[in-house]
């Protein structure tokens, strides 16, 4: 019985209406000890608060997230509406320009008519396709993969998108050696332990292969990057 | 009345996760609520360096506040291990050298312990209460200032103390019964 009191005593809580043991003053003693802080012992704040904002850990932290304060309770701050697309006017102005000169040099290239330096700049970034005549530029775009039909060398792990032409069907091996073809819908196994066959091909998270640039000079081939590896591990669905 | 120990609560997790992305508003209210316990363990323990201690424990708690994961009696533990071990590292330092003679003084017998008929009169005011547990065995006051100040149960006041629950039971218990008869002592036992 004492020991139940003891106990309560030191968990905070009352003693009984009788307190046949004594153990008020006890109480008492807890009780004072458990008392508000006073205002000597809130002094050290501006010490402690210095430290943590010179630890550049935290100093860094605070600097790239704007949203602690409302995970500190605070009322978040009314956000922004969007007026429109997020790209700014001007790197939108840019990107557009970048695209209409890479256009005409495209352009230009096919039909002939750009001088020889320019000419040799579009080779190099892949532009076109080399000249039959032997060039310099030429052995530069060994890297790109050949877009033929035949790419059992290209190691993937994506499926090709069901509605792709032949030319563009890939049957490879993923990573972990396992081969598929484009109509399969199974991922391989995730970090997870797979999420395997539930997901379609057109569920895939990851984006549609390209073949080589040259094929698409327009701006839009930048949404669909040429990655010839690609990881199996994201999913469609959340974890 | 607001009681010493979990005044945080409910809001604990996101006061913590703020202060871990570098929120001034969210550490000063880790720091509220856990330097006047820590005060108050650090002076009847550690008398003649509390406020020294108190300051060098923030600075380890701030430097590991980023890795710290779990509840709010968790980070009390935590809390109060560090200051622990910066009064132990305190305590080896001053061995090394016994600069003060005052370093080697039994913790009952620091100046700042008042008498017991003193506590009487001030009628338990936070200073007098500290300095009477003070004047209990070391581990019985360690439990019970861990118990009641950092609000600890039996078990992590254990583990904390690496000690047995069990001991830890009697020796709290032990403790309480000694204040009694130090309070009995004094004629108060309304």
């Amino acid at each position: 019985m004492l020991d139940a009191l003891l106990d309560s005593l030191l968990d905070g809580g009352p003693l009984p209406g009788e307190d046949q043991a004594g153990l008020q003053p006890v109480a008492d003693v807890l009780a004072a000890l458990r008392a508000p802080a006073s205002t000597a012992e809130l002094t050290g704040e501006t010490r402690a608060l210095a430290e943590f904002r010179a630890h550049p850990q935290y100093s860094a932290r605070a600097a790239h997230s704007p949203r602690s304060a409302a995970r500190a309770g605070q009322p978040r701050r009314p956000g922004r509406a969007r007026r429109g697309p997020r790209l700014r006017p001007r790197p939108a102005m840019a990107f557009a320009a970048g695209a209409a000169v890479l256009a005409g040099l495209a352009a230009g290239a096919y039909a002939g008519d750009l001088p020889g330096p320019v000419e040799k700049l579009a080779h190099t970034i892949g532009l076109i396709t080399p000249s039959p005549t032997p060039s310099p530029s030429h052995t530069q775009r060994s890297a790109t993969p050949d877009p033929s039909p035949d790419r059992s060398h290209v190691r993937r792990t994506r499926p090709a998108h069901p509605h792709a032409s032949s030319s563009q069907h890939m049957a490879g091996h993923d990573r972990d050696g396992h081969q598929h073809d484009g109509q399969q819908g199974g991922q391989g196994p995730g970090p997870t332990g797979g999420h395997g066959g539930s997901a379609s091909p057109s569920a895939s998270a990851t984006p549609e292969p390209s073949t080589s640039p040259a094929a698409q000079p327009s701006p839009q081939s930048s949404t669909a990057p040429a990655t010839p590896r690609q990881h199996s591990s994201s999913s469609s669905s959340p974890p | 009345m607001r009681i010493l120990g979990f005044v945080i609560g409910e809001t604990f997790q996101a006061v913590l996760a703020a202060a871990q992305s570098g929120h001034e508003g969210a550490f000063s209210v880790l720091w509220r609520d856990g330097n006047p316990a820590l005060l108050r363990y650090l002076r009847a323990t550690a008398p003649e360096v509390a406020e020294d201690v108190a300051a060098d424990t923030w600075v380890h708690v701030v430097r590991g506040l980023a890795g710290f994961r779990g509840d709010e009696p968790a980070w009390r533990a935590w809390l109060f291990t560090t200051a622990r071990r910066r009064v132990i590292d305190d305590a080896r330092y001053r061995a090394r050298r016994p600069a003060s003679p005052v370093a080697e003084m039994p913790l009952a017998a620091t100046p700042l312990s008042p008498d017991t008929a003193d506590v009487v009169l001030e009628r338990f005011s936070t200073s007098a209460a500290i300095a009477l547990v003070a004047e209990l065995p070391p581990l019985q006051a360690e439990v019970i200032l861990l118990r009641v100040l950092a609000g600890l149960d039996n078990e992590a006041t254990a583990r904390l103390l690496d000690r047995s629950p069990g001991a830890v039971r009697v020796a709290a218990h032990r403790g309480l019964r000694r204040l009694a008869q130090l309070l009995a002592g004094t004629g108060v036992t309304h």
